[in-house]
Protein backbone atom coordinates (compact mmCIF):
# COMPACT_ATOMS: atom_id res chain seq x y z
CA UNK A 1 0.00 0.00 0.00
CA UNK A 2 1.93 3.20 -1.24
CA UNK A 3 1.20 6.67 0.01
CA UNK A 4 2.48 10.04 -1.48
CA UNK A 5 3.08 12.23 1.19
CA UNK A 6 4.02 16.19 0.73
CA UNK A 7 5.43 17.32 3.90
CA UNK A 8 5.84 20.94 4.70
CA UNK A 9 7.16 21.09 1.12
CA UNK A 10 8.29 24.69 0.14
CA UNK A 11 10.02 26.12 -3.25
CA UNK A 12 11.14 29.26 -3.74
CA UNK A 13 12.73 30.59 -7.00
CA UNK A 14 14.71 33.52 -6.52
CA UNK A 15 12.20 36.06 -4.35
CA UNK A 16 9.30 34.14 -5.75
CA UNK A 17 7.47 31.40 -3.74
CA UNK A 18 5.94 28.95 -6.10
CA UNK A 19 5.38 26.27 -3.60
CA UNK A 20 4.76 27.83 0.63
CA UNK A 21 4.79 25.24 3.60
CA UNK A 22 2.36 22.13 1.00
CA UNK A 23 1.44 19.19 3.11
CA UNK A 24 -0.89 16.73 1.87
CA UNK A 25 -1.04 13.10 1.25
CA UNK A 26 -2.84 10.41 -1.26
CA UNK A 27 -3.47 7.40 -0.26
CA UNK A 28 -3.98 3.95 -1.38
CA UNK A 29 -7.28 2.72 -3.43
CA UNK A 30 -8.32 6.59 -3.63
CA UNK A 31 -8.27 8.85 -6.46
CA UNK A 32 -7.34 12.35 -5.31
CA UNK A 33 -7.37 15.23 -7.49
CA UNK A 34 -4.52 18.55 -7.13
CA UNK A 35 -6.39 21.53 -7.82
CA UNK A 36 -5.76 24.79 -8.46
CA UNK A 37 -5.33 27.72 -10.91
CA UNK A 38 -2.19 27.95 -13.04
CA UNK A 39 0.40 29.31 -11.81
CA UNK A 40 -0.42 28.05 -8.43
CA UNK A 41 2.30 25.70 -8.04
CA UNK A 42 0.66 22.11 -8.91
CA UNK A 43 3.21 21.25 -11.76
CA UNK A 44 6.08 22.47 -9.57
CA UNK A 45 4.83 20.22 -6.88
CA UNK A 46 4.56 17.44 -8.69
CA UNK A 47 7.98 17.90 -10.33
CA UNK A 48 9.28 17.78 -6.84
CA UNK A 49 7.82 14.52 -5.83
CA UNK A 50 8.95 12.64 -8.98
CA UNK A 51 12.69 13.94 -8.46
CA UNK A 52 12.83 17.01 -11.31
CA UNK A 53 12.64 19.79 -8.86
CA UNK A 54 14.44 19.69 -5.36
CA UNK A 55 12.72 21.22 -2.44
CA UNK A 56 14.08 24.36 -0.95
CA UNK A 57 13.20 22.51 2.04
CA UNK A 58 9.91 20.11 3.26
CA UNK A 59 9.70 16.50 2.08
CA UNK A 60 7.89 14.84 -0.75
CA UNK A 61 7.85 11.23 -0.45
CA UNK A 62 6.16 8.09 -2.06
CA UNK A 63 6.18 5.26 0.50
CA UNK A 64 8.41 6.94 2.93
CA UNK A 65 10.93 7.49 0.11
CA UNK A 66 12.17 9.94 -1.45
CA UNK A 67 11.83 9.32 -5.44
CA UNK A 68 15.71 9.53 -6.22
CA UNK A 69 16.07 7.02 -3.46
CA UNK A 70 14.44 4.40 -5.36
CA UNK A 71 16.44 1.71 -7.46
CA UNK A 72 13.94 1.87 -10.12
CA UNK A 73 11.42 4.42 -9.63
CA UNK A 74 9.59 3.72 -12.89
CA UNK A 75 8.45 0.53 -11.18
CA UNK A 76 6.91 1.81 -8.42
CA UNK A 77 5.66 5.12 -10.06
CA UNK A 78 4.18 5.73 -13.38
CA UNK A 79 4.39 9.43 -14.19
CA UNK A 80 2.39 11.68 -16.99
CA UNK A 81 4.12 15.01 -17.41
CA UNK A 82 3.18 17.70 -20.51
CA UNK A 83 5.29 16.79 -23.07
CA UNK A 84 7.78 14.07 -23.92
CA UNK A 85 7.14 12.73 -26.87
CA UNK A 86 9.64 13.52 -30.21
CA UNK A 87 6.88 13.92 -32.84
CA UNK A 88 9.30 12.03 -35.57
CA UNK A 89 9.10 9.01 -33.55
CA UNK A 90 6.67 6.21 -33.61
CA UNK A 91 4.19 5.42 -30.51
CA UNK A 92 5.55 2.21 -30.29
CA UNK A 93 8.81 2.84 -30.36
CA UNK A 94 8.41 5.60 -27.55
CA UNK A 95 7.26 2.77 -25.38
CA UNK A 96 9.94 0.35 -26.54
CA UNK A 97 12.27 2.62 -25.84
CA UNK A 98 10.81 3.13 -21.98
CA UNK A 99 10.49 -0.34 -22.19
CA UNK A 100 14.12 -1.12 -22.79
CA UNK A 101 15.30 1.64 -20.40
CA UNK A 102 13.11 0.16 -17.31
CA UNK A 103 13.46 -3.66 -18.90
CA UNK A 104 10.32 -4.67 -19.24
CA UNK A 105 9.37 -7.04 -22.55
CA UNK A 106 7.36 -6.42 -25.21
CA UNK A 107 4.57 -7.92 -23.77
CA UNK A 108 3.90 -5.10 -21.64
CA UNK A 109 4.44 -2.82 -24.44
CA UNK A 110 1.06 -4.70 -25.69
CA UNK A 111 -0.75 -4.64 -22.86
CA UNK A 112 0.32 -0.71 -22.22
CA UNK A 113 -0.97 0.36 -25.68
CA UNK A 114 -4.11 -2.06 -25.21
CA UNK A 115 -4.60 0.13 -22.11
CA UNK A 116 -4.32 3.68 -23.72
CA UNK A 117 -6.49 2.38 -26.40
CA UNK A 118 -3.97 3.11 -29.07
CA UNK A 119 -2.95 0.26 -30.90
CA UNK A 120 -4.36 1.39 -33.56
CA UNK A 121 -2.07 4.24 -33.87
CA UNK A 122 1.16 2.18 -32.27
CA UNK A 123 2.98 2.35 -36.02
CA UNK A 124 2.00 6.28 -36.51
CA UNK A 125 4.44 9.31 -35.88
CA UNK A 126 3.41 11.13 -32.59
CA UNK A 127 3.92 14.29 -34.69
CA UNK A 128 0.44 13.12 -35.93
CA UNK A 129 -1.26 12.79 -32.94
CA UNK A 130 -4.08 14.75 -31.26
CA UNK A 131 -3.90 15.95 -28.10
CA UNK A 132 -5.83 13.41 -26.69
CA UNK A 133 -3.70 10.39 -28.69
CA UNK A 134 -0.87 12.04 -26.26
CA UNK A 135 -2.75 11.46 -23.71
CA UNK A 136 -3.34 8.21 -23.73
CA UNK A 137 -0.38 7.40 -24.98
CA UNK A 138 1.34 9.04 -21.92
CA UNK A 139 -0.72 7.22 -19.94
CA UNK A 140 0.02 3.92 -21.55
CA UNK A 141 3.54 4.57 -20.86
CA UNK A 142 2.68 5.82 -17.67
CA UNK A 143 1.53 2.09 -16.87
CA UNK A 144 4.12 0.24 -18.72
CA UNK A 145 5.87 -0.92 -15.59
CA UNK A 146 1.77 -1.99 -13.98
CA UNK A 147 2.80 0.60 -11.06
CA UNK A 148 1.16 1.00 -7.49
CA UNK A 149 1.42 4.75 -7.65
CA UNK A 150 0.35 7.03 -10.69
CA UNK A 151 1.27 10.96 -10.58
CA UNK A 152 -1.10 12.57 -13.21
CA UNK A 153 -0.19 16.46 -14.49
CA UNK A 154 -3.31 17.40 -16.40
CA UNK A 155 -4.42 14.35 -17.71
CA UNK A 156 -8.03 15.25 -18.74
CA UNK A 157 -6.44 18.27 -21.15
CA UNK A 158 -7.40 18.02 -24.88
CA UNK A 159 -9.16 14.28 -24.22
CA UNK A 160 -12.23 14.56 -25.97
CA UNK A 161 -16.15 13.36 -24.25
CA UNK A 162 -14.98 9.32 -25.13
CA UNK A 163 -11.94 9.89 -23.48
CA UNK A 164 -12.73 11.61 -20.59
CA UNK A 165 -15.23 8.77 -19.66
CA UNK A 166 -12.72 6.22 -20.44
CA UNK A 167 -10.13 7.76 -18.08
CA UNK A 168 -13.04 8.49 -15.61
CA UNK A 169 -13.54 4.60 -15.58
CA UNK A 170 -10.12 4.11 -15.87
CA UNK A 171 -8.86 5.89 -12.82
CA UNK A 172 -11.73 4.48 -10.67
CA UNK A 173 -10.79 1.25 -11.75
CA UNK A 174 -6.88 1.82 -11.15
CA UNK A 175 -7.84 3.26 -7.56
CA UNK A 176 -9.76 0.09 -6.68
CA UNK A 177 -6.96 -2.15 -7.46
CA UNK A 178 -5.29 -0.76 -4.45
CA UNK A 179 -3.31 2.03 -6.56
CA UNK A 180 -2.36 5.76 -5.44
CA UNK A 181 -3.90 7.79 -8.11
CA UNK A 182 -2.48 11.49 -7.86
CA UNK A 183 -3.79 13.80 -10.64
CA UNK A 184 -3.75 17.67 -10.61
CA UNK A 185 -6.30 19.74 -12.49
CA UNK A 186 -8.01 22.49 -13.38
CA UNK A 187 -11.15 20.58 -15.60
CA UNK A 188 -13.33 20.66 -12.03
CA UNK A 189 -16.86 19.57 -13.44
CA UNK A 190 -14.81 15.98 -14.53
CA UNK A 191 -12.90 16.35 -11.63
CA UNK A 192 -15.20 16.00 -9.89
CA UNK A 193 -16.79 12.78 -11.16
CA UNK A 194 -13.73 11.55 -11.17
CA UNK A 195 -11.69 12.36 -7.35
CA UNK A 196 -12.55 10.43 -3.55
CA UNK A 197 -10.34 12.92 -2.10
CA UNK A 198 -9.44 16.77 -3.13
CA UNK A 199 -6.70 19.06 -1.97
CA UNK A 200 -6.87 22.65 -3.42
CA UNK A 201 -4.17 25.12 -3.36
CA UNK A 202 -3.63 28.58 -4.58
CA UNK A 203 -0.63 31.04 -4.69
CA UNK A 204 1.53 27.78 -3.42
CA UNK A 205 -0.47 27.45 -0.27
CA UNK A 206 -2.88 25.15 0.27
CA UNK A 207 -6.06 26.07 0.88
CA UNK A 208 -8.37 22.88 1.43
CA UNK A 209 -7.77 18.79 1.51
CA UNK A 210 -11.18 16.79 2.18
CA UNK A 211 -12.64 14.25 0.97
CA UNK A 212 -14.71 14.87 -2.20
CA UNK A 213 -18.05 13.90 -0.01
CA UNK A 214 -16.94 16.49 2.43
CA UNK A 215 -16.27 19.26 0.70
CA UNK A 216 -19.44 18.78 -1.29
CA UNK A 217 -21.46 18.22 1.67
CA UNK A 218 -20.59 21.70 2.90
CA UNK A 219 -21.81 23.54 0.20
CA UNK A 220 -25.43 25.23 1.09
CA UNK A 221 -28.25 23.05 -0.94
CA UNK A 222 -30.21 24.78 -3.46
CA UNK A 223 -33.25 24.10 -5.60
CA UNK A 224 -35.03 25.58 -8.70
CA UNK A 225 -38.53 26.36 -8.01
CA UNK A 226 -41.31 26.95 -11.19
CA UNK A 227 -44.20 27.90 -10.35
CA UNK A 228 -47.03 30.02 -11.90
CA UNK A 229 -47.31 32.30 -8.54
CA UNK A 230 -42.90 33.47 -8.60
CA UNK A 231 -43.80 36.57 -7.03
CA UNK A 232 -45.62 34.98 -3.70
CA UNK A 233 -43.66 32.37 -3.49
CA UNK A 234 -40.31 34.57 -3.90
CA UNK A 235 -41.68 36.64 -0.35
CA UNK A 236 -42.40 33.76 1.22
CA UNK A 237 -39.28 31.97 0.69
CA UNK A 238 -37.53 35.42 1.34
CA UNK A 239 -39.51 35.92 4.11
CA UNK A 240 -38.71 33.00 5.51
CA UNK A 241 -34.84 33.97 5.49
CA UNK A 242 -33.61 32.37 1.86
CA UNK A 243 -31.23 33.51 -0.47
CA UNK A 244 -33.43 33.71 -3.45
CA UNK A 245 -31.65 34.33 -7.23
CA UNK A 246 -33.57 35.26 -10.68
CA UNK A 247 -33.73 31.98 -12.37
CA UNK A 248 -33.96 31.35 -16.27
CA UNK A 249 -37.49 32.86 -16.69
CA UNK A 250 -40.33 34.80 -15.21
CA UNK A 251 -41.70 31.78 -13.64
CA UNK A 252 -38.62 30.08 -11.84
CA UNK A 253 -36.19 31.07 -9.44
CA UNK A 254 -33.11 29.68 -7.80
CA UNK A 255 -33.70 29.03 -3.78
CA UNK A 256 -30.37 28.69 -1.71
CA UNK A 257 -32.77 25.74 0.84
CA UNK A 258 -33.41 21.73 0.99
CA UNK A 259 -36.09 21.04 -1.53
CA UNK A 260 -38.04 19.59 1.12
CA UNK A 261 -37.86 22.66 3.29
CA UNK A 262 -38.85 24.84 0.15
CA UNK A 263 -41.78 21.95 -0.68
CA UNK A 264 -43.16 22.40 2.76
CA UNK A 265 -43.05 26.15 2.98
CA UNK A 266 -44.49 26.47 -0.10
CA UNK A 267 -47.31 23.78 0.46
CA UNK A 268 -47.90 25.55 3.85
CA UNK A 269 -48.53 29.35 2.04
CA UNK A 270 -50.74 27.23 -0.77
CA UNK A 271 -48.19 27.89 -3.47
CA UNK A 272 -48.67 25.80 -6.70
CA UNK A 273 -45.78 24.30 -8.04
CA UNK A 274 -45.20 22.96 -11.34
CA UNK A 275 -41.40 22.20 -10.68
CA UNK A 276 -39.34 21.57 -7.39
CA UNK A 277 -35.39 20.50 -8.43
CA UNK A 278 -32.49 19.98 -6.12
CA UNK A 279 -29.57 21.73 -8.06
CA UNK A 280 -26.31 19.79 -8.46
CA UNK A 281 -23.77 20.55 -5.94
CA UNK A 282 -20.95 22.08 -7.35
CA UNK A 283 -17.15 21.58 -6.65
CA UNK A 284 -16.75 24.69 -9.09
CA UNK A 285 -18.57 27.09 -6.41
CA UNK A 286 -16.34 26.04 -3.30
CA UNK A 287 -13.00 25.93 -5.78
CA UNK A 288 -13.80 29.62 -6.82
CA UNK A 289 -14.27 31.26 -2.96
CA UNK A 290 -11.35 28.88 -1.58
CA UNK A 291 -8.78 29.94 -4.66
CA UNK A 292 -9.87 33.71 -4.47
CA UNK A 293 -6.59 35.97 -4.28
CA UNK A 294 -8.12 37.93 -1.70
CA UNK A 295 -9.07 35.30 0.27
CA UNK A 296 -6.45 34.67 3.06
CA UNK A 297 -5.65 31.43 3.25
CA UNK A 298 -7.75 29.00 6.26
CA UNK A 299 -6.13 28.18 9.42
CA UNK A 300 -7.62 24.38 9.46
CA UNK A 301 -7.33 23.34 5.78
CA UNK A 302 -8.68 20.13 6.16
CA UNK A 303 -12.42 20.51 6.40
CA UNK A 304 -11.51 17.30 7.78
CA UNK A 305 -8.32 15.86 7.18
CA UNK A 306 -8.06 13.58 4.61
CA UNK A 307 -8.84 10.33 6.86
CA UNK A 308 -12.17 9.18 4.91
CA UNK A 309 -13.83 6.10 4.63
CA UNK A 310 -13.72 4.66 1.35
CA UNK A 311 -17.75 5.26 0.37
CA UNK A 312 -16.83 7.52 -2.50
CA UNK A 313 -15.35 4.75 -3.71
CA UNK B 1 22.79 -1.72 -20.96
CA UNK B 2 19.57 -1.39 -20.49
CA UNK B 3 20.42 2.64 -20.86
CA UNK B 4 22.71 2.46 -23.60
CA UNK B 5 20.36 -0.14 -25.86
CA UNK B 6 17.86 2.84 -25.37
CA UNK B 7 19.90 5.26 -26.44
CA UNK B 8 21.07 3.17 -29.66
CA UNK B 9 17.25 2.95 -29.98
CA UNK B 10 16.20 6.99 -29.60
CA UNK B 11 18.67 7.49 -32.18
CA UNK B 12 17.59 4.85 -34.81
CA UNK B 13 13.76 5.70 -34.30
CA UNK B 14 13.77 8.95 -35.31
CA UNK B 15 14.45 10.10 -38.77
CA UNK B 16 17.25 12.30 -38.68
CA UNK B 17 19.87 10.23 -38.44
CA UNK B 18 18.67 8.49 -41.36
CA UNK B 19 18.28 10.84 -43.78
CA UNK B 20 22.39 11.86 -43.01
CA UNK B 21 23.42 8.93 -43.51
CA UNK B 22 21.33 8.73 -46.53
CA UNK B 23 23.45 12.37 -47.78
CA UNK B 24 26.67 11.11 -46.64
CA UNK B 25 26.63 8.12 -48.57
CA UNK B 26 25.43 9.73 -51.75
CA UNK B 27 28.41 12.24 -51.06
CA UNK B 28 30.86 9.79 -50.31
CA UNK B 29 29.61 7.40 -53.47
CA UNK B 30 29.70 10.54 -55.84
CA UNK B 31 33.31 11.52 -54.87
CA UNK B 32 34.60 7.87 -55.45
CA UNK B 33 32.63 7.85 -58.81
CA UNK B 34 34.16 11.28 -59.65
CA UNK B 35 38.12 9.71 -58.88
CA UNK B 36 37.19 6.54 -60.57
CA UNK B 37 36.22 8.65 -63.85
CA UNK B 38 39.36 10.52 -63.32
CA UNK B 39 41.81 7.48 -63.25
CA UNK B 40 39.42 6.14 -65.83
CA UNK B 41 40.09 8.93 -68.35
CA UNK B 42 43.43 10.10 -67.60
CA UNK B 43 44.79 5.88 -68.41
CA UNK B 44 43.48 4.32 -71.04
CA UNK B 45 44.70 1.23 -69.09
CA UNK B 46 44.10 2.37 -65.66
CA UNK B 47 46.61 1.49 -62.89
CA UNK B 48 45.57 2.03 -59.00
CA UNK B 49 48.25 3.56 -56.45
CA UNK B 50 47.69 3.38 -52.68
CA UNK B 51 47.33 6.97 -52.76
CA UNK B 52 44.26 6.64 -55.22
CA UNK B 53 42.54 4.06 -52.97
CA UNK B 54 43.38 6.34 -50.01
CA UNK B 55 41.81 9.14 -51.93
CA UNK B 56 38.75 6.91 -53.17
CA UNK B 57 37.92 6.14 -49.00
CA UNK B 58 38.42 9.42 -47.86
CA UNK B 59 35.34 10.58 -49.56
CA UNK B 60 33.81 8.74 -46.18
CA UNK B 61 35.23 11.92 -44.16
CA UNK B 62 31.15 13.23 -45.46
CA UNK B 63 30.42 11.48 -42.38
CA UNK B 64 32.50 13.58 -40.06
CA UNK B 65 30.14 17.30 -40.00
CA UNK B 66 27.04 15.12 -40.40
CA UNK B 67 27.41 13.06 -37.89
CA UNK B 68 28.45 16.16 -35.81
CA UNK B 69 25.24 17.42 -36.24
CA UNK B 70 22.93 14.57 -35.55
CA UNK B 71 25.20 14.71 -32.04
CA UNK B 72 24.25 18.57 -31.82
CA UNK B 73 20.25 17.42 -32.82
CA UNK B 74 20.22 14.06 -30.61
CA UNK B 75 20.96 16.30 -27.59
CA UNK B 76 19.02 19.32 -28.27
CA UNK B 77 15.91 17.27 -29.52
CA UNK B 78 15.19 15.84 -26.23
CA UNK B 79 15.33 19.34 -24.69
CA UNK B 80 13.20 20.62 -27.24
CA UNK B 81 10.40 18.24 -27.49
CA UNK B 82 10.90 17.75 -23.30
CA UNK B 83 11.78 13.93 -23.51
CA UNK B 84 14.24 14.62 -21.18
CA UNK B 85 12.48 14.12 -18.24
CA UNK B 86 11.54 10.43 -19.26
CA UNK B 87 15.26 9.74 -18.50
CA UNK B 88 15.64 11.41 -15.54
CA UNK B 89 12.63 9.37 -14.31
CA UNK B 90 13.87 6.30 -14.95
CA UNK B 91 17.24 6.95 -13.83
CA UNK B 92 17.65 9.77 -10.92
CA UNK B 93 21.22 9.07 -10.78
CA UNK B 94 22.29 11.06 -14.00
CA UNK B 95 25.84 9.97 -14.39
CA UNK B 96 24.98 6.64 -15.90
CA UNK B 97 22.38 7.91 -17.99
CA UNK B 98 24.98 10.45 -19.38
CA UNK B 99 27.31 8.17 -19.78
CA UNK B 100 24.93 5.41 -21.48
CA UNK B 101 24.23 8.33 -23.99
CA UNK B 102 28.23 9.08 -24.62
CA UNK B 103 28.92 5.93 -25.18
CA UNK B 104 25.52 5.45 -27.58
CA UNK B 105 26.71 8.18 -29.37
CA UNK B 106 30.28 6.86 -29.71
CA UNK B 107 28.75 3.28 -30.73
CA UNK B 108 26.74 5.18 -33.64
CA UNK B 109 29.17 7.28 -35.13
CA UNK B 110 31.72 4.36 -35.78
CA UNK B 111 28.82 2.14 -36.99
CA UNK B 112 27.76 5.57 -39.38
CA UNK B 113 31.05 5.97 -40.78
CA UNK B 114 31.76 1.83 -40.60
CA UNK B 115 28.83 1.65 -43.09
CA UNK B 116 30.09 5.03 -45.65
CA UNK B 117 33.55 2.64 -45.40
CA UNK B 118 32.01 -0.93 -46.16
CA UNK B 119 30.19 0.96 -49.02
CA UNK B 120 33.67 2.63 -50.30
CA UNK B 121 34.99 -0.67 -50.05
CA UNK B 122 32.69 -2.28 -52.16
CA UNK B 123 32.55 -0.02 -54.62
CA UNK B 124 36.62 -0.05 -54.69
CA UNK B 125 37.02 -3.67 -54.74
CA UNK B 126 34.38 -4.24 -57.37
CA UNK B 127 35.69 -1.63 -59.72
CA UNK B 128 39.29 -2.52 -59.07
CA UNK B 129 39.09 -5.93 -59.11
CA UNK B 130 37.40 -5.96 -62.65
CA UNK B 131 39.67 -2.68 -64.13
CA UNK B 132 43.06 -2.90 -62.61
CA UNK B 133 42.85 -6.93 -61.22
CA UNK B 134 44.14 -6.52 -57.35
CA UNK B 135 43.74 -3.16 -54.92
CA UNK B 136 47.04 -1.92 -53.44
CA UNK B 137 46.76 -1.31 -50.00
CA UNK B 138 49.28 -0.01 -47.60
CA UNK B 139 49.40 2.48 -44.76
CA UNK B 140 48.25 4.96 -46.33
CA UNK B 141 44.40 3.68 -46.54
CA UNK B 142 44.52 1.93 -43.74
CA UNK B 143 45.18 5.41 -41.73
CA UNK B 144 42.00 6.55 -43.67
CA UNK B 145 39.84 3.85 -42.49
CA UNK B 146 40.62 3.97 -39.09
CA UNK B 147 40.97 7.73 -38.95
CA UNK B 148 37.73 8.07 -40.74
CA UNK B 149 36.13 5.93 -38.40
CA UNK B 150 37.66 7.77 -34.94
CA UNK B 151 36.96 10.97 -36.06
CA UNK B 152 33.41 10.39 -36.68
CA UNK B 153 32.99 8.58 -33.59
CA UNK B 154 34.37 11.52 -31.88
CA UNK B 155 32.29 13.70 -33.77
CA UNK B 156 29.28 12.64 -32.90
CA UNK B 157 30.15 13.08 -29.70
CA UNK B 158 31.33 16.52 -29.87
CA UNK B 159 28.06 17.21 -31.17
CA UNK B 160 26.34 16.00 -28.80
CA UNK B 161 28.43 17.95 -26.24
CA UNK B 162 27.80 20.77 -28.00
CA UNK B 163 24.07 20.64 -28.04
CA UNK B 164 24.19 20.02 -24.05
CA UNK B 165 26.06 22.86 -23.57
CA UNK B 166 24.03 24.92 -25.58
CA UNK B 167 20.60 23.71 -25.70
CA UNK B 168 19.14 25.19 -27.73
CA UNK B 169 18.83 22.94 -31.71
CA UNK B 170 19.20 26.18 -33.91
CA UNK B 171 21.83 27.96 -32.27
CA UNK B 172 23.82 24.77 -31.58
CA UNK B 173 23.96 23.92 -35.11
CA UNK B 174 24.44 26.91 -36.41
CA UNK B 175 27.50 27.36 -34.57
CA UNK B 176 28.85 23.93 -35.57
CA UNK B 177 28.37 24.75 -39.00
CA UNK B 178 29.89 27.83 -38.85
CA UNK B 179 32.70 26.69 -36.69
CA UNK B 180 33.10 23.97 -39.55
CA UNK B 181 33.29 26.48 -42.37
CA UNK B 182 34.26 29.73 -41.17
CA UNK B 183 35.31 30.29 -37.80
CA UNK B 184 38.19 28.01 -37.35
CA UNK B 185 39.29 29.09 -40.46
CA UNK B 186 39.68 32.34 -39.15
CA UNK B 187 41.32 31.80 -35.67
CA UNK B 188 43.80 29.34 -37.71
CA UNK B 189 45.32 32.31 -38.94
CA UNK B 190 46.52 34.60 -36.22
CA UNK B 191 47.28 31.44 -33.83
CA UNK B 192 49.79 30.64 -36.99
CA UNK B 193 51.51 34.14 -36.37
CA UNK B 194 51.87 33.42 -32.95
CA UNK B 195 53.10 29.85 -33.23
CA UNK B 196 52.54 27.20 -36.41
CA UNK B 197 52.32 24.28 -33.96
CA UNK B 198 49.42 26.28 -32.03
CA UNK B 199 47.18 25.85 -35.31
CA UNK B 200 47.63 21.78 -34.38
CA UNK B 201 45.54 22.34 -31.36
CA UNK B 202 42.13 23.29 -33.56
CA UNK B 203 39.41 20.33 -33.78
CA UNK B 204 38.84 20.82 -38.03
CA UNK B 205 42.95 21.26 -38.22
CA UNK B 206 43.25 18.28 -36.14
CA UNK B 207 40.94 16.04 -38.75
CA UNK B 208 43.00 16.65 -41.84
CA UNK B 209 46.15 16.02 -39.97
CA UNK B 210 44.50 12.63 -38.57
CA UNK B 211 43.41 11.67 -42.02
CA UNK B 212 46.85 12.55 -44.06
CA UNK B 213 49.02 11.56 -41.39
CA UNK B 214 52.43 13.05 -40.77
CA UNK B 215 52.15 14.59 -44.45
CA UNK B 216 52.68 18.31 -44.58
CA UNK B 217 49.54 20.40 -44.04
CA UNK B 218 49.76 23.13 -46.45
CA UNK B 219 48.25 26.82 -44.29
CA UNK B 220 47.96 30.06 -45.96
CA UNK B 221 51.07 31.39 -43.62
CA UNK B 222 53.16 27.87 -44.14
CA UNK B 223 53.24 24.27 -43.37
CA UNK B 224 53.73 22.50 -40.67
CA UNK B 225 53.71 18.74 -39.75
CA UNK B 226 51.47 16.38 -37.55
CA UNK B 227 51.79 13.02 -36.21
CA UNK B 228 48.89 11.18 -36.30
CA UNK B 229 49.37 10.18 -32.66
CA UNK B 230 49.04 13.67 -31.98
CA UNK B 231 46.33 14.53 -33.35
CA UNK B 232 44.24 11.97 -32.57
CA UNK B 233 45.02 12.74 -28.84
CA UNK B 234 44.31 16.61 -29.49
CA UNK B 235 40.62 14.91 -31.21
CA UNK B 236 40.15 13.00 -28.01
CA UNK B 237 40.98 15.69 -25.66
CA UNK B 238 38.74 17.95 -27.87
CA UNK B 239 36.15 15.27 -27.27
CA UNK B 240 36.76 14.35 -23.63
CA UNK B 241 36.50 18.29 -22.86
CA UNK B 242 33.42 19.43 -24.33
CA UNK B 243 31.80 16.32 -23.03
CA UNK B 244 33.04 17.09 -19.15
CA UNK B 245 31.27 20.61 -19.95
CA UNK B 246 28.52 19.04 -21.59
CA UNK B 247 27.82 17.00 -18.94
CA UNK B 248 28.16 19.53 -16.23
CA UNK B 249 25.81 21.52 -18.21
CA UNK B 250 23.18 18.72 -18.37
CA UNK B 251 23.52 17.56 -14.71
CA UNK B 252 23.26 21.44 -13.68
CA UNK B 253 19.99 22.30 -15.83
CA UNK B 254 17.88 18.80 -15.18
CA UNK B 255 17.15 20.01 -11.50
CA UNK B 256 16.51 23.17 -10.09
Amino acid sequence: MTTVAIDRLTKRFGQIEAVSDLSFSAKPGRVTAFLGPNGSGKTTTLRMLVGLADPTSGTATIDGRRYCEFEQPFHTVGVLLDGGFHPGRRARDHLRILATSVGVGNDRIDAALEFGEIGYAASRRVGGFSTGMKQRLGLAAAMLTDPPVLILDEPLNGLDPEGIQWLRQTLRNLADEGRTVLLSSHVLAETEQIADDVVIISGGKLRVEASMNELTGRLTPSVRVRTPQAAEAGKALIDAGHVVAAGDGPDDFIVEAAASEVGELLGRAGIVLHELTPQQKRLESLYFQLVDPAAPPPDDPGLAPATTSPEGS
Amino acid sequence: MRLLQAELLKLWTVRTPKVLLGVAAVIAVIAAAIQIIIIETRDGDPTLSTGQVAGLLAGAAAAIPLATFIGAVGATSEIRHRTDYLNHLITPTRVPQVAARIGAYLMFGLAFASILLSALLLILFSWALVRVGTVPWGSTPTRILLGVALATAAYTVIGLAIGQIFRNQILAVSLLGAWMFAIEGFIVLPLALIDLRLTSLMPIQAIQALLIGDALVETEIGAISFGVWQTAGIILAWTVSLSAIGIWRTLRSDIR
